[in-house]
C-alpha cells in the first residue's frame, strides 16, 4: 500500500516536471521573450504617445507624434517608396528563387554536376551583411570612372546611367540590391517546397502528356502553395524591416526617393533625436508586420 | 638567540621600510589591460570614453592612449582609468551618449562631437579651476570655439581638442590661381567643362551635404536660428540667401560644371575617384580630405598639384567656412572624481603637448590658434592653409532643431538640383515642415 502510494508520488512528480506541466519548461522562454520582446515593444508603443526627445530626460504624453508623422510633406512620399520597395522586391524575390530553385532541382532530377555549386552561391548574398551589400552595390552603381555596371554598359554602346543619383532610377536600383539580397531565402524555401511535390502526381502529368509548363502551373504551384505563401510573408516582412543596406547605398536620398518607413524611423531617433516621433513611425511599421505575422500565423495553421 | 631574534627583527623592519619607501617612489608599470590601466591598490576609477578604445585597430591611436593612461596612473596611483570605445557612427554614439547622461551614468569624461556639444550642457560638469589650474587661456583657441566651450554662466564645461574645415581644393595646372567669387568660379570653368573638367561638392543626405553647403548661406549673412533657437532661414534677408544659395547649386547644375550625381555623394571622401582620374578641376571639401588624398597619389604630388583655397562665394558675400571637430567633456559629479576627470582630459587632448600630439597621430588639426607654431604644423603646407581658413570658421547653431532642419536642408537641395523643386518651392517646403515641429 505504501509503496503504491510512492509510486504514485513518484509518477505525479514526473508527470507534473515532463509533458503535463509544460508550463514549467515554457517559462524561461516566456521570460526571455518578455523581457527582451515584448517589454520593449511596449515601450515603443508607450513613447510614441509622448514628445520624448534623446536630448531631453523629461517627456509628455500626447498624440502629436503622429499627427507630426502623418503632416510631414514627406510622410507620402516614403509610404509609396515603401510599397514600391516591397512589392517589386517580393515578386522578384520569389520569381528568381523558383527559377534557381527549380533548375536546382531539375539539374539533381538529371544528375547534372554543379547544383551544389549554384545552391552555394545563392547563398553567398544571404550571408553577407546587409550593410556590406550596400557598400559593394555602390561601388557597382557609381557612376564615375570607376563604376562597374557603367562600364560594363559602356561596353554595349550604352550612355551612363544615373543609377543612384537620379530620384526616378535610385528607387529600383535599390529595389534591384534587395532582390539580390533576398532571392537566396526564397530559392531554399522554395527549394525545400519543390522536395515535397509527390512524384506520383507529376509522373501522372507525364502519362497525361502535360507539357512542363502545365506541370509547374498544375501540379508543382498548387502542391506547393503553403510554402509559396510563407516565403512571400517572410519576405514581405524582412523587406519592410530592410535598412541597414539602403543606409549606406543611398541614405534615403537623393532627397526622400530611397527612404523607407524603417529608414525613417531611424534618422528621425539618431539624427533627428525625435524619440517620439520616430517611435510613431516605429509602431506603424510594427502594425504592417503584425499584420502579416498573423497571415503567416494562419497560413502556418492551414499547412498543419 | 634573543639577540639573533631582535637582529632579525630590526633587519626585517629596516628591510620593509626600505622596500616601502621605494615602492613610494616607484611603484613600478601599472597593470595594462584591454579597456583599463592601474595599480592592484586603486581606490577612484575614472571611466573614459574617447572616440577610440584601446583596442582599436589604429595601433599608433591606441599606444598614444594607452601611453597617456599610464603616464596619468603613474601620477595618481589611487586611479584605474577604464577606456571605452564610441561607435563609428556618430550619430548613435552621441545619441547613446546623451541618453547615458540623461539617465545619470554617462562616463566620468568623454569625448563629443562639437556638432551636439549644445545638448549635453545640461549634463557637462564645469571645469574652469582645472582649466585654469593648467595654465590654459581660452584666448588661445580660435574664435569659433570659445563660445561653444563655455555655458550660459561663463564656466568651461567642454574643451575643444581637434577640428576641421571646409575648403577649396583646386588643381594648379587647370586653375592657377582659385576662384574667389563664384562669377570666377563660372567663368574659369566654362572653359574647363568642354575639356570633361567638373566643379564637385557633396549633396547626398548626409551631415556632411550641409556643412559644405551652409558657408555659402552664412557668406551671404543667412542665418538659420535666432539666438532664442528659433527658426528664420526663410524670413527677411535670410530668406533671400537661402534662394541665391540654391539658385547657385542649380546654377552649378544647369552649366554642367557640375554633375547632377553630387546627389549620391554621401560623404566628403566620395570625390576621392573622381579626383583621381584628374578631372575635377576643383571640389569643396573638408581639411581630412587633403590628409587621405597625399596618401592616396603621395605627400609631394598632391602639394605639386593641388592648392587650397577659401570657398567661393557671392561677390556680395563675407568670407564663410564650417568648422567641426571634438571636443572633451566631464560627467562626474564627485568633485574628486570631476577633478581627475578633467586632469585625464587635458593631459589626454588640451595641453599643448596632448593637442599636438593627438592631432599628429590622429591626423586633424588642432583648434588651438597658438599651436600652429609647432614645427609639426608650422612646415605642414595643408596646416598653414587650414589655420588661416579657421579664422573665418562658423558653427551649426546648438539647438536640437538644427538636426531636423539640416535634414530638411539636404532634401531641398537634392531636390533643387535634380530639378523637382525650384528654390522657393524648396524653402517653401521647409518651412512648412519645420513649423510642424
Amino acid at each position: 500500500m505504501k509503496q503504491n502510494a510512492l509510486k504514485t508520488a513518484h509518477g505525479k512528480r514526473a508527470a507534473y516536471v515532463s509533458n503535463q506541466r509544460p508550463l514549467l519548461w515554457l517559462l524561461p522562454l516566456f521570460v526571455v521573450l518578455l523581457a527582451f520582446f515584448l517589454v520593449p515593444t511596449l515601450d515603443v508603443i508607450r513613447l510614441s504617445f509622448t514628445n520624448a526627445s534623446l536630448a531631453k530626460p523629461s517627456y509628455d504624453y500626447t498624440t502629436k507624434s503622429y499627427l507630426k508623422v502623418i503632416r510631414d510633406s514627406a510622410f507620402p512620399e516614403i509610404m509609396s517608396v515603401t510599397l514600391i520597395f516591397v512589392s517589386i522586391s517580393v515578386v522578384f524575390q520569389f520569381l528568381l528563387g523558383f527559377v534557381i530553385a527549380y533548375c536546382v532541382d531539375k539539374g539533381e532530377k538529371y544528375r547534372l554536376r554543379g547544383t551544389v555549386a549554384v545552391r552555394t552561391i545563392s547563398l553567398v548574398s544571404w550571408a553577407i551583411p546587409g550593410v556590406a551589400i550596400g557598400i559593394i552595390w555602390k561601388i557597382m552603381y557609381a557612376e564615375n570612372a570607376g563604376g562597374i555596371l557603367n562600364y560594363l554598359l559602356s561596353l554595349l554602346g550604352f550612355g551612363q546611367v544615373a543609377f543612384l543619383s537620379d530620384p526616378n532610377t535610385a528607387i529600383f536600383s535599390v529595389c534591384l540590391a534587395n532582390i539580390w539580397r533576398g532571392t537566396a531565402q526564397s530559392m531554399i524555401l522554395l527549394y525545400s517546397g519543390l522536395k515535397t511535390v509527390p512524384a506520383d502526381v507529376l509522373e501522372a502529368a507525364d502519362v497525361d502528356g502535360a507539357s512542363n509548363w502545365r506541370k509547374i502551373v498544375s501540379v508543382t504551384i498548387p502542391s506547393m502553395k503553403s510554402v509559396i505563401t510563407v516565403n512571400i510573408l517572410l519576405n514581405i516582412i524582412n523587406t519592410f524591416n530592410t535598412f541597414d543596406m539602403i543606409m549606406p547605398l543611398t541614405g534615403g536620398g537623393p532627397g526622400h526617393s530611397t527612404e523607407v518607413l524603417v529608414l525613417g524611423a531611424y534618422r528621425t531617433i539618431f539624427q533627428q533625436l525625435d524619440m517620439g516621433k520616430g517611435c510613431a513611425m516605429a509602431v506603424i511599421l510594427l502594425c504592417i508586420n503584425v499584420f502579416f505575422s498573423l497571415i503567416y500565423i494562419r497560413a502556418g495553421k492551414e499547412e498543419d | 638567540m634573543k639577540k639573533i631574534l631582535s637582529l632579525a627583527l630590526i633587519l626585517m623592519l629596516a628591510l620593509a621600510s626600505f622596500t616601502g619607501a621605494v615602492a613610494q617612489e616607484d611603484r613600478g608599470e601599472p597593470n595594462v589591460t584591454v579597456d583599463s590601466v592601474y595599480y592592484d591598490d586603486w581606490s577612484i576609477e575614472i571611466t573614459w570614453l574617447p572616440q577610440d578604445g584601446f583596442d582599436t585597430t589604429d595601433t599608433a591611436m591606441a599606444d598614444y592612449l594607452v601611453g597617456t593612461a599610464v603616464a596619468f596612473v603613474k601620477d595618481h596611483p589611487e586611479v584605474k582609468v577604464t577606456c571605452a570605445a564610441q561607435s563609428i557612427n556618430i550619430a548613435d554614439a552621441m545619441s547613446k551618449l546623451l541618453t547615458q547622461a540623461a539617465a545619470g551614468n554617462a562616463p566620468d569624461v568623454a569625448s563629443v562631437d562639437s556638432f551636439y556639444l549644445p545638448l549635453y550642457y545640461d549634463y557637462l560638469q564645469p571645469v574652469t579651476d582645472v582649466f585654469e589650474a593648467n595654465g590654459l587661456s581660452l584666448d588661445s583657441w580660435f574664435p569659433f570655439a570659445q563660445d561653444a566651450m563655455t555655458n550660459e554662466d561663463g564656466d568651461i564645461v567642454a574643451m575643444w581638442y581637434d577640428t576641421d574645415v571646409r575648403a577649396l581644393y583646386y588643381q594648379k595646372s587647370v586653375m592657377p590661381t582659385p576662384p574667389a567669387t563664384w562669377d570666377e568660379l563660372f567663368a574659369m570653368m566654362e572653359p574647363l567643362k568642354e575639356e570633361g573638367y567638373m566643379f564637385l561638392y557633396p549633396a547626398g543626405a548626409n551631415e556632411t551635404t550641409s556643412c559644405d553647403v551652409w558657408p555659402w548661406f552664412w557668406s551671404l549673412g543667412g542665418q538659420i536660428l535666432d539666438e532664442e533657437g528659433n527658426p528664420v532661414f526663410a524670413e527677411g534677408s535670410n530668406y533671400d540667401a537661402l534662394i541665391k544659395t540654391f539658385d547657385f547649386l542649380k546654377q552649378t547644375i544647369d552649366t554642367g560644371i557640375t554633375p547632377t550625381r553630387v546627389t549620391s555623394f554621401m560623404t566628403d571622401t566620395d570625390v576621392n575617384t573622381d579626383v583621381m582620374t584628374g578631372k575635377v578641376a576643383c571640389f569643396v571639401g573638408g581639411s581630412w580630405v587633403g590628409t587621405q588624398l597625399a596618401t592616396l597619389m603621395g605627400d609631394e604630388k598632391f602639394e605639386e598639384e593641388w592648392g587650397i583655397a577659401p570657398i567661393p562665394i557671392s561677390a556680395e558675400g563675407e568670407p564663410s567656412t564650417c568648422c567641426g571637430g571634438w571636443t572633451v567633456g566631464v560627467f562626474a559629479q564627485d568633485d574628486v572624481k570631476r577633478q581627475l576627470a578633467a586632469e585625464l582630459g587635458i593631459r589626454a587632448f588640451i595641453s599643448r603637448q596632448g593637442m599636438l600630439d593627438y592631432c599628429t597621430v590622429k591626423g586633424n588639426i588642432p583648434c588651438r590658434a597658438d599651436l600652429y607654431d609647432d614645427e609639426r604644423f608650422a612646415n605642414d603646407w595643408q596646416a598653414v592653409k587650414f589655420c588661416e581658413l579657421l579664422q573665418d570658421g562658423d558653427v551649426r547653431p546648438g539647438f536640437e532643431i538644427y538636426t531636423y532642419i539640416s535634414q530638411q536642408f539636404q532634401t531641398a537641395i537634392a531636390n533643387v538640383i535634380t530639378g523637382a523643386q525650384t528654390s522657393e518651392e524648396a524653402v517653401q517646403t521647409m518651412k512648412e515642415n519645420v513649423e510642424l515641429y
